[in-house]
């Protein structure tokens, strides 16, 4: 319990801190609530439109974790193909690197002329800015076999899946999930701004519709609750791999103890 | 165990090079079937590779390495050969069992029937109770013997030891030995072990070679004569001889010049 607490106190404090310096900042200079509303402001506009707020938010956690999803299924099999195969490592590689320094902002419309409107180019922009850190990793992460392992499968003829299944995807493991973590975050905001071109208004409207709407109306105070709850969204995203990834790592992976 | 036919092992005119002067150079070898021979040599003079060569990991520049039969060369894919190197290499997410019982599931035998095997491998070497523990939870000593479990697991006919006891303290060394030996007379395999440690050798082989030289040649054979017997041979008159003949043998080779 003191263990727990020990790491908790930390960043709730650092928070507080924030949070109060924001707070005496608004009252100290007068700032208008369109300009920077305050955190009692924000929390309040939490409270009155609750409804709205968690329903896009549901729905922005949905096509975020989908595109998360798929990002890793993707990640992981073609990052395995090309680190199995020197002529995919040099052909397919470069490219992959090349396609994510493209802009998604600029990739998005696309997207939606491509899926049409609503979730599937939302959940598709989250899965294509979430790929290349798993992709990336998994790579690294096969390449990085220790040779002697590999020379244990060479010496019991090994077949090709048998290697791929017993030594170089659990030895992976851990970097992929060093992908996944990266692209938790990813994810969140590539489904945001797949929001932003592709979002519908209405009842369930995405947190980046939400933005858009309440930025048209200088709502800025429901901005700041929109971002708000898509760092929630993004934060359990992140949560939910890390204890994943420790459950399976912590019995043999360093990074995973203490 | 039951007892099987013995397979012996050529190494004929073995050459294999690093750069001038780094490596083996036409080493010829016979090991009979059953037999255990220790190669012993400076470091870095070639001991490894010769058994790299014989496992299949390295291809030779010349000559060749055979398997012997009752009835003349068998084809490698044919003879079961279990390596012991010097590291344990181990997969850090499997447990012992699971580490022991990999080449059998790499031969396709059903999960069970390798757990069971592997469990009877690693009561071999003195690790009953074990099975569940992961690498990282086991001492350096246990890995080693885990190591040795799995190399022993698929019942090899030829049995590749390089240095498996480096690096252990006095007490774990000889346990390992002693279930090497005891191995040995159970599985009748054909051994060759490379050891910088003339007790080892002294105790495990029945005939010493000592390579040296830039690149390695057999400079030296001594037949150590081991008998049957367990840990009390250590403590016999001929034992006492073999370690000095060994010791003498290997200062000739440092006079020499060529080590």
């Amino acid at each position: 319990m003191m263990l727990v607490w020990s790491r908790v106190w930390p960043p709730v404090l650092a928070l507080s801190l924030i949070v109060a310096l924001w707070e005496l900042a608004v009252f100290s200079f007068d700032l208008p609530p369109y300009l920077v509303p305050s955190p009692m402001q924000v929390l309040e506009v939490l409270v009155e439109r609750r409804e709205a707020l968690l329903s896009g938010c549901a729905s922005t956690a949905m096509t975020s974790a989908t595109g998360l999803a798929i990002s890793a299924i993707l990640g992981v099999t073609v990052g395995a193909a090309i680190a199995s195969s020197r002529v995919l490592l040099r052909g397919v590689y470069p490219i992959a690197s090349f396609l994510q320094t493209v802009p998604l902002v600029a990739v998005a419309p696309l997207l939606v002329i491509w899926l049409g409107y609503g979730a599937p180019p939302a959940t598709a922009a989250a899965a294509l800015v979430a790929l290349f850190p798993v992709l990336a990793n998994t790579i690294d992460g096969i390449r990085s076999v220790d040779p002697q392992l590999r020379e244990v499968f060479a010496l019991h003829h090994a077949r090709r899946i048998q290697r791929w299944w017993k030594l170089e995807l659990p030895w992976a493991v851990p970097q992929i999930f060093t992908g996944l973590r990266v692209a938790t975050g990813l994810s969140v905001i590539g489904s945001i701004v797949g929001e932003f071109v592709s979002g519908y208004a209405g009842d369930r409207a995405p947190i980046g519709m939400i933005i858009m709407s309440a930025m048209r109306e200088s709502r800025t105070d429901m901005v700041f609750a929109a971002i708000a709850l898509s760092s929630v969204v993004g934060l359990t995203l992140f949560a939910v791999v890390s204890v994943t990834g420790g459950v399976l790592l912590r019995a043999w992976h360093p990074s995973a103890r203490g | 165990m039951v007892e099987r036919t013995g397979v012996g092992l050529r190494f004929d005119h073995v050459t294999k090079e690093y750069g001038a002067d780094a490596g083996v150079r036409a080493v010829s070898l016979e090991v009979a079937p059953g037999e255990c021979v220790a190669v012993m040599g400076a470091s870095g003079c070639g001991k490894t590779t010769l058994v790299r060569i014989a496992a299949g990991l390295e291809r030779v520049d010349g000559g060749r390495v055979e398997f012997i039969g009752e009835s003349g060369p068998l084809a490698r894919e044919r003879v079961e050969v279990g390596v012991c190197f010097q590291e344990p290499r181990l997969l850090p997410w499997r447990t012992a069992l699971g580490n022991v019982s990999l080449p059998l599931e790499l031969r396709g035998e059903r999960r069970r029937d390798a757990r069971l095997r592997a469990a009877e491998a690693l009561d071999l070497v003195g690790l009953s109770g074990w099975e569940r523990a992961l690498p990282a939870s086991l001492s350096g000593g246990m890995r080693m013997r885990v190591g040795l479990a799995r190399a022993i697991v698929a019942r090899p006919r030829v049995l590749l030891l390089d240095e498996p006891c480096s690096g252990l303290d006095v007490v774990t060394r000889v346990g390992i030995e002693d279930s090497i030996a005891r191995l040995r007379e159970s599985m009748h395999i054909t051994v060759v072990l490379v050891t910088h440690a003339i007790e080892e050798a002294a105790f495990l082989a029945n005939r010493v070679v000592i390579i040296a030289g830039k690149p390695a040649t057999i400079v030296e054979e001594i037949p150590v004569g081991r008998g049957s017997g367990g840990s009390e041979i250590r403590d016999s008159d001929s034992f006492g001889a073999s370690l000095g003949t060994l010791m003498r043998a290997l200062r000739r080779a440092a006079r020499s010049g060529v080590r």
